[in-house]
């Protein structure tokens, strides 16, 4: 979800600009860095204000490991996405 | 079964005997020092529970214990291996459970939602420790009515109720659970206080703290009083209280 609307303030960021909105979709993977950094923030802020980290935890899942989760799946779909729009 | 003199002349385990163990922890905040050499322990079978005044470190202790927060100097360790901060998850896949003072829930996660997590994450028992019993938690403390409410909507009693529960299920070899009779109702305390010791006689090695002195010291095997920074190891709950100086110092009245 914070992916989406990330990648739509960047498309509409481009646009503002004067610039095509292909060009904010095949940034990868340059543009990918601070997105994943933004979305994993976000992320364990969030896990934190719920209380979520402490429980997960206890199932046996470090915040690490849903890290390199968030990470791969961004990777993943932002590749996806800068294929399609070249 | 070789032991050593703790400082106040009682008996404590060999190391051997600890499941886990935290020892000569210092900790400072901000430049305020919490915690100066104070140490913790764990035993198979027993309840051991940390005592002392608002502020004199014990929930720090047993965060450090739990592995949610790295000590400035000390060591934790846990089934023979040192452990680090942020080691919570690898120790709980090994067995152990933290329950942080509150409770443990999500707020926005409905009460089943933290049954079939643990299901989840435990679906088939080992050596260590059996699947969870999730259907038997739920009946032993009453939770039916609230499994499809959201965590938020719960009293603080209920919350602990629903911790506690989830704990029984998981049946760990350690449960570190603190201050777990804060805003329980005395009947409920009583349901609390069985489970914990249930859990013990089970051969989970349970640790505790709070200032519910009567129920701690009832539910009890050893005492913990934690004071300027450091611990001090008295023994039985009657030990302690015969101790001079922890009544004059903490129990007060109540003594």
């Amino acid at each position: 979800m914070i992916w989406i609307v990330l990648k739509g303030f960047g498309a509409g960021g481009v646009i503002l600009v004067g610039g095509s909105p292909v060009a904010a979709f095949v940034a990868f993977p340059v543009a990918t860095l601070p997105l994943v950094f933004v979305v994993l923030v976000a992320v364990r802020i969030d896990m934190a204000r719920q209380s979520e980290a402490v429980f997960l935890a206890n199932l046996g899942w470090p915040f690490r490991r849903i890290a390199v989760s968030l990470t791969v799946l961004i990777v993943v779909l932002d590749g996806a996405v800068a294929l399609l729009a070249s | 079964m070789i032991h050593e003199s703790g400082p106040h002349g009682c008996t404590v385990p060999a190391p051997a005997e600890y499941v886990l163990r935290a020892e000569g922890i210092g900790k400072s905040f901000g430049g305020v020092e919490v915690l100066s050499s104070a140490s913790l322990w764990a035993e198979p079978g027993r309840v051991t529970t940390l005592l002392g005044r608002n502020g004199c470190g014990k929930t720090t202790l047993m965060r450090i214990a739990a592995g949610r927060l790295g000590p400035d100097w000390g060591v934790v360790k846990y089934r023979g291996r040192v452990r680090v901060a942020g080691g919570l998850a690898a120790m709980a896949r090994d067995g152990l459970m933290f329950v942080p003072q509150g409770s443990l829930l999500c707020p926005s996660y409905r009460v089943e939602d933290h049954f079939r997590a643990l299901r989840h994450a435990f679906p088939v028992s080992n050596c260590a420790f059996s699947a969870p019993d999730l259907d038997a938690a739920v009946e032993r403390f009453r939770l039916g009515p609230l499994l499809e409410q959201r965590t938020w909507t719960l009293s603080g009693g209920e919350k602990m109720r629903v911790s506690v529960a989830l704990a029984v299920a998981r049946r760990p070899l350690v449960l570190l659970i603190d201050e777990p009779f804060v805003g329980v109702q005395p009947k409920d305390q009583e349901m609390v206080a069985d489970a914990l010791r249930a859990l013990a006689d089970e051969g989970c090695a349970v640790v505790t703290s709070g200032h519910d002195v009567r129920v701690l010291m009832e539910v009890s095997d050893a005492i913990i009083w934690c004071t300027a920074g450091t611990t001090h190891h008295l023994g039985t709950p009657a030990d302690a209280a015969s101790s001079d100086q922890f009544r004059r110092e903490y129990l007060g009245a109540f003594a």
